[in-house]
């Protein structure tokens, strides 16, 4: 949080209606998105209660529970849960682009492209709150390595025919959401709270409805009141007017609600296990349908405030422009899409529990470069996001005020123009630092030469108004000058690239006196780390090569092997 | 891990010589590294214990013994630092400098020395005794035979995934750093990992341990740097279960000024430390930005007295009393832009040659006093960051003389209101000490030495 | 003291309370844990911390531990330790009682349970319900855990140093030089440690995931959250929290834990203590202790004779006799204990050594720095009631005379935390937006200050806070007007 997002929140918490974070929406969103509105038992470590899922805003698909300790009744919900998210999730498996990669050539060790194919949409995803990614971690880490009866007619407990592989695309999903700047799977609150500041702390921006309520607030009206409703307000029975975004319900609900409607049907239930003859046991059935249909009331009651909640979040990002940049990164989620499809269909086992230590470090090296090229991109596609890296002296803006042509030394002399910018800002220059600004999609570096001195008497007045008064100031050497609010600085810098290849810079490659520009301190593409070794290479500082990848094929690593289960599979 | 065995008693008996037992625990490092039958050796190195020191000697020994080696270092300053060391002492060794394609990639002070070679590919320094660089060029050195010998120089301050890049390029490594600096972290989510052995976000060290429990560590025992005044508080502080002492006795060192006090906040705190190795000038309570000005000034006002007072310090370097030069005063922060505000402060009184920085770019380095702004002084909170242990150790263990901190009062009150709460991670080795309790314990000593600023 | 029912009648409910399905859930799974006598348990313990032959199955000892009255239970515990030690068998201890002095004040402290190992080690065990997958949990929720266990494992180290010392009452002096001492000089003692167990586990089980857990107060940890200091114990009490991790809310009880009544009580339980019962309001009980109050200080508590560094370091530092490695202990107590939750998707159980010497050492110093109850009840205006049925303007004035420091994280552990919320609103304090946010902005303490100072109508443009917060004000209002890119 830079202080200009906390000055947003400041003019909420006065205005009592949410204040914009960004101009621009920095994430893809898909014009067909699978939304989930998990609920799970209290207690219980991932134990469904039920779920609203669906891709249409007006008919969303109720799945419930109805006795979540009943082993056979989660694995149909499951199974339905993959029925539902699977076909959705295949849908966009066949609608492929060519796209090119670049691998490791076996025979040569050489980088070569290679020709291969990307598929041109991916499935996106959306629950409500960061706890529902979780959950969609926890589910998909719970499946994926159970057995069905096909796999293994001897699984104890065997689960359903898609299950399994429910568990893989959820693990998969979970595990990319961990990517900064990814979209495959996102958090409505995280989405909102990215873009809008409201008058509360970001740990209360995690109760979806509160949230909305701020951003929602039409003019003239308190988004901080209908929020305090939204979190707090109860009806007379004692029950949350607006039920908590899940997965964890209101504890109230629980025990006034829930847990005796479960207990009827757990009646019911057993009465009809006993029933008599046919004729009892028809009128049984229909007190156990009524049993279940009330569950089923009691959970969409408590998913379907959520999930309206969920869409009218979509809305509301949909009022923003979708970032430049933002499409770049769903390619990257396409691509991710892409790789699990094929490792999918080539019959690969599902994902280890635990990562080897190439891969670990693989998956931290890639999260950190797209963190960092995440930064870069928001700041480069909203001037209000640049506008924190500038008050943070991480980049400057200016007009140019002089463009002298210099040359470099050498035999074939390039052009190395010195260009002054004037700037307001104080960014953080040492001596012979590189900034870069983007020319036509691609960025262009320089290098701060000097403080240039525009005229004596200013000068003169930055040097005594460099004190410890100006604080945030990063500035070396030169802390001096021209740190007055009123004109700035000069700041004079040395262009190295993207100007052509002759000695004459190309039209258009070189800044003009009058241009106005902004120039940052870090770099706008990241560089690839190191390349690690492959997994069967791992040296003895790191335990040397994993098991698994030692393990002769065709057993299964121990890694993969189903979780033990008992009879009361959970208590 | 095991823990070494408890200290002596602080009232340790005349007969410890400091020499001896240094020279002891670097003979038993060289003699694992050269003759012993372990793939690795860790020596942890407190503050001022000669770790370069050590490392310059094992490097030259390897090569005098026919075994060239690879020398891992984390930063380019680092790298040249060493560089020049090594050609100080064996001018005739032949070392290789790999340095990155950037401009300006290595100090230029490189060139003058007529048997260091520099390039940017490997293949241009094979067959040289020594090539150095550091853990980020050698992850992307490919396709080399790899070294019998390594040394991996601040292994604490290098990630497990640095090493995971480097350790095929070498058979077996000597593996030196400090403990108590700041760990290595990651800007991305990195949760998931904790508890694993090869957890990437973790220090190289850790992971080393954890996958070879057997190897030989050991601990260089004496700091030759900090004063007699400062190692027992730095030890217990930081190193509650590996202590050290001081090289030096509290009569070996001594810090004099020529013109008296002038009666002056600054003035006074710099007697106290000059006479007792620490001092706390403590600013009336106030929540304050980062840069305070009122603490800045008061930094810069402390190092302009030192400055102007004609101090001189005498130590068992030489029998003269050296004069306390601008060189020798370093100011250290916990942030970039409070090292700025008090550059800033310090060039309007005239003050240009003190270096002022952060604990991150303070480490390894050594002054003879330090003027050091509180990380928390003047905070509303306490936050993982301004706890951090190593932070506090690395700006309270720059000295060979004395250290000043300026603070705000109220520190104390601070850390009760913001108690530890760290979460736990399972499987997770624990660190010590913790943040909260060592700047508790910091601050419990500071406070004898504490002088008041009067607002004038 | 009853928060939740005087957060009601303040007319700000707090949403605190647990499910039963959680409830039934976590007894399920320790009885579950223990049954057998046991033996599943010492396979653990044994598995994870050795300390001896491994356990022959049936053949553990364990012993009854019923009295009369916490005092009585306390006793036959410390019995029970000694035979255990004394026989050199695998013993366990199910629901031991343990007491700690707090500030003046005698708390009553009750361990899931605690195993004594041939070898004469004791190990204090955790037993929750928030599962161990593939080896790795909550981390917020494990450190509760863990903050919680040391305060026991405090506890049975003055047991152990009054064993050694043949029993001779509390001030004992301590064989093994450690923390004992420290303790018995600076009369430090736990808090509310039983209210823990109800907060770590209680509330961790059915807290509405720990996001939601801000708002609805279920909090999976909520000691994690919110500093102690928070509420009850003025501005800058001396960290209750931390001592009392789960604690409850030292607020109220703080306050008038012992000026109304002893702090026991009005403990749910009869005795004072809270079971290991996930009840939500058994952690209110003897929380109480540990609001500390204002008065700490280098008065409070001098540099303690053994050392340079007061209390804390210096006595768990590697002083001879002391803390041994990782796997230390003092006396006979386990610088480690054993946290066991159910494994993955089972009910089956997985253990997991925790080294507590962090926390242990930290409490130690918490607790060394409270003053007596009895100081902050004397703080207080007199005749201060909160009996819950008086009129809420009346209540909230008696509530609002206790120093409270809202900050945002107290959602998720207090129940008085929307109470406090809304003064803290109503007063426009930047802290009700989260902590963090005050770091830049130094001595400004209300949004209506700061907004005036970003538009330049108030404050000291000399003031680095200020200048910066205008230099922001400028460059958001440029970019929101279509500034350069």
């Amino acid at each position: 949080m830079t202080l200009i997002d906390n000055l947003a929140r400041l003019e909420a918490a006065a205005s009592g209606r949410a204040r914009p974070r960004a101009t621009v929406r920095h994430r893809h969103l898909s014009e067909r998105p699978l939304v989930l509105v998990p609920l799970v038992t209290a207690g219980e470590a991932g134990a469904p209660l039920g779920a609203l899922i669906g891709t249409e805003r007006t008919s969303p698909r109720l799945l419930t529970v109805a006795q979540p300790r009943d082993r056979d009744l989660r694995f149909a919900f499951l199974s339905q849960l993959a029925e539902v998210l699977l076909p959705y999730v295949e849908s966009f498996a066949d609608d492929v682009e060519a796209a090119e990669r670049t691998e490791t050539d076996p025979e040569t060790g050489k980088r070569v492209k290679v020709e291969t194919e990307l598929c041109a949409d991916a499935p996106q995803l959306i629950v409500p709150s960061r706890a529902g990614v979780e959950f969609v971690r926890l589910l998909g880490r719970s499946m994926r390595f159970r057995r069905t009866a096909e796999q293994d007619p001897d699984a104890p407990y065997p689960a359903p025919p898609r299950v399994p592989l429910l568990g893989r695309w959820l693990t998969h999903y979970g595990e990319r959401s961990r990517v900064p700047g990814s979209a495959l799977l996102l958090a409505m609150t995280d989405l909102l709270s990215r873009h809008w500041a409201t008058g509360q702390s970001s740990l209360e921006e995690q109760h979806l409805g509160a949230l909305l309520a701020w951003i929602e607030a039409p003019e003239g009206t308190s988004g901080e009141a209908a929020a305090l409703r939204a979190e707090l307000a109860r009806d007379a029975d004692g029950q949350l007017l607006c039920p908590p975004a899940g997965p964890a319900t209101d504890p109230a609900f629980d025990n006034d609600l829930l847990a005796p409607a479960i207990e009827r049907h757990d009646r019911a239930r057993s009465a009809l296990a006993a029933a008599a003859d046919g004729v009892e046991a028809d009128a049984l059935l229909a007190s156990l349908a009524a049993a279940e249909r009330e569950i089923d009331a009691l959970v969409a009651s408590r998913t379907r405030p959520t999930w309206d909640a969920v869409w009218r979040g979509l809305d509301a990002l949909c009022t923003l422009p979708e970032a430049p940049h933002a499409v770049d990164r769903w390619r990257g989620d396409r691509w991710s899409f892409t790789g699990h499809r094929d490792r999918v269909a080539a019959g690969e086992p599902p994902q280890p529990r635990v990562d080897d230590a190439v891969t670990a470090a693989n998956k931290l090296a890639t999260r950190e470069r797209e963190q960092a090229r995440l930064e870069a991109q928001e700041a480069l596609d909203d001037p209000l996001v640049m506008a924190g890296r500038r008050l943070a002296g991480e980049a400057f803006a200016g007009v140019v005020t002089d463009v002298v042509m210099t040359y470099s030394e050498g035999r074939s002399p390039r052009p190395r123009p010195l260009v002054t910018v004037r700037t307001a800002d104080r960014p953080h220059l040492d001596p012979g630092v590189k900034v870069y600004r983007s020319l036509e999609g691609k960025a262009q570096s320089a290098q701060f030469v000097t403080y240039d001195v525009e005229d004596e008497g200013e000068g003169e007045d930055g040097r005594d108004g460099g004190d410890g008064g100006d604080g945030g100031d990063g500035r070396d050497g030169a802390a001096g000058r021209g740190a007055g609010d009123g004109g700035g600085s000069l700041v004079v810098l040395r262009v190295l690239d993207k100007m052509g290849r002759g000695k004459e810079p190309d039209a258009g490659s070189v800044p003009e006196a009058g241009d106005r520009l902004c120039w940052t301190l870090f770099e706008h593409e990241q560089r690839g780390g190191p390349k690690l070794p492959d997994p069967e290479d791992t040296p003895w500082t790191h335990g040397g090569p994993p098991q698994s990848a030692t393990t002769p094929s065709g057993a299964p690593a121990p890694g993969e092997s189903p979780d033990p289960v008992t009879a009361e599979d959970v208590l | 891990m095991t823990t070494p065995a408890p200290p002596p008693p602080s009232s340790a008996p005349p007969s410890f010589d400091p020499g001896a037992e240094a020279g002891r625990a670097t003979d038993a490092i060289l003699h694992d590294t050269l003759h012993g039958t372990h793939r690795g050796v860790v020596v942890d190195s407190p503050p001022g214990a000669g770790k370069s020191t050590l490392v310059v000697r094992a490097a030259r020994e390897l090569a005098a013994a026919g075994r060239p080696l690879m020398v891992v270092a984390q930063t380019n300053a680092q790298v040249d630092d060493l560089v020049l060391r090594l050609a100080e002492k064996d001018p005739e060794l032949p070392v290789g400098r790999l340095h990155s394609s950037d401009a300006d990639p290595y100090d230029k002070a490189l060139d003058a020395l007529p048997n260091v070679r520099k390039s940017a590919k490997a293949a241009d320094l094979a067959g040289l005794d020594v090539v150095v660089s550091t853990a980020a060029k050698w992850g992307h050195v490919k396709d080399v035979e790899p070294w019998g010998h390594a040394i991996v120089d601040e292994a604490y301050q290098m990630r497990s995934d640095a090493l995971l890049a480097v350790a095929g390029l070498f058979e077996r490594a000597l593996f030196v750093g400090d403990p108590g600096q700041l760990d290595p972290f990651a800007i991305a989510e990195a949760d998931q990992w904790a508890g694993l052995a090869y957890d990437p976000s973790a220090s190289a060290v850790t992971t080393l341990l954890a996958h070879n429990p057997t190897l030989p560590q050991h601990r260089l025992p004496v700091s030759w740097r900090l004063p007699a005044s400062a190692a027992p508080l730095v030890s217990d502080a930081f190193y509650p279960y590996t202590p050290f002492r001081s090289g030096t006795g509290h009569e070996d060192r001594s810090l004099r000024f020529a013109v008296p006090s002038d009666g002056s906040g600054p003035d006074r705190v710099i007697d106290e430390a000059a006479v007792s190795g620490w001092g706390l000038l403590e600013l009336p309570a106030r929540h304050t930005p980062r840069t305070d000005p009122e603490a800045v000034r008061a930094v810069a006002h402390v190092v302009r007295r030192l400055l102007d007072r004609g101090g001189a310090a005498t130590s068992e370097r030489s029998p003269e009393p050296a004069p306390l030069t601008a060189d020798r005063i370093a100011v250290g922060t916990a942030h970039r832009d409070q090292a700025a505000a008090v550059r800033g402060a310090l060039a309007a009184l005239g003050v240009v040659d003190v270096t002022v920085d952060t604990a991150n770019r303070l480490q390894g380095r050594e002054y003879d006093v330090t003027v050091v702004l509180h990380p928390l002084s003047g905070r509303p909170d306490a936050t993982a960051f301004h706890l951090e242990t190593g932070r506090l150790c690395v700006l309270a263990s720059r000295h060979r003389h004395a250290c000043i901190v300026v603070c705000r009062a109220g520190v104390e009150s601070l850390l009760d209101d913001h108690p530890s709460m760290d979460p736990v991670r399972l499987g997770v080795t624990v660190k010590f000490p913790d943040g909260w309790e060592a700047n508790h314990a910091v601050f419990a000593r500071l406070r004898e030495h504490r002088v008041p600023l009067v607002a004038p | 003291m009853p928060k939740t029912a005087l957060a009601q009648s303040l007319g700000s409910p707090s949403g605190f309370g647990q499910s039963q399905f959680a409830f039934m859930r976590g007894h399920a799974f320790e009885s579950r844990v223990k049954s057998d006598g046991g033996a599943e348990l010492l396979r653990l313990t044994h598995a994870c911390l050795g300390g001896g032959p491994e356990p022959e199955p049936g053949s553990a000892r364990v012993p009854d531990l019923t009295a009369a009255g916490p005092q009585g239970r306390v006793g036959r515990t410390e019995i029970a330790l000694r035979e255990a030690t004394a026989a050199g068998a695998w013993t366990l201890l199910d629901h031991p009682m343990l007491t700690l002095d707090v500030a003046g004040t005698p708390a009553y402290l009750e361990p899931d349970a605690v195993v004594v190992a041939p070898d004469g080690t004791w190990t204090v065990v955790e037993i929750k319900s928030f599962p161990m997958i593939d080896g790795s949990a909550d981390a917020a929720k494990v450190g509760a855990a863990a903050r919680q266990s040391a305060v026991y494992v405090l506890a049975l180290e003055e047991v152990a140093a009054r064993m050694a010392t043949g029993g001779s009452g509390p001030s004992g002096s301590d064989p093994s030089g450690s923390a004992a001492r420290g303790s018995a000089a600076h009369g430090s003692a736990v808090h509310g440690p039983a209210a823990d167990p109800s907060a770590a586990d209680g509330s961790t089980a059915d807290g509405p995931t720990p996001d939601e857990s801000a708002m609805h107060g279920s909090a999976a940890d909520g000691s994690s959250a919110h500093g102690p200091a928070t509420h009850g114990s003025a501005a800058d009490g001396p960290a209750p929290d931390g001592t009392v991790p789960d604690g409850p809310t030292p607020d109220g009880s703080t306050a008038h834990g012992p000026a109304t009544h002893g702090p026991a009580a009005d403990g749910p339980a009869p005795d004072g203590t809270v079971p290991d019962g996930p009840t939500a309001d058994g952690s209110t009980t003897l929380g109480a202790d540990t609001g500390g109050s204002a008065a700490h200080g280098p008065a409070t508590h001098g540099s303690a004779a053994d050392g340079p560094t007061p209390d804390g370091t210096v006595a768990d530092g590697p002083t001879p006799g002391g803390v041994t490695a990782g796997g230390g202990r003092v006396g006979g107590v386990r610088q480690q204990v054993l946290l066991v939750c159910p494994k993955d998707f089972s009910n089956l159980p997985a253990a997991s050594a925790v080294d507590v010497r962090k926390q242990r050492a930290v409490t130690r110093r918490q607790l060394s720095r409270l003053t007596r109850v009895d100081d902050i009840a004397a703080t207080l205006p007199p005749g201060l009631t909160f009996d819950v049925n008086r009129p809420a303007d009346e209540l909230s004035a008696a509530v609002d005379a206790v120093p409270a420091t809202y900050a945002p994280e107290c959602l998720a552990a207090c129940e008085l935390a929307f109470h406090c919320r809304e003064r803290a609103r109503a007063r426009g304090e930047l802290t009700s937006l989260g902590r963090a946010l005050r770091a830049d902005l130094g001595s400004l303490a209300t949004v209506e200050e700061t907004l005036a100072a970003a538009r330049g109508e108030a404050g000291d443009p000399d003031d680095p806070a200020v200048s910066a917060l205008r230099r922001a004000g400028a460059l958001r209002a440029e970019a929101l007007a279509g500034g350069v890119r």
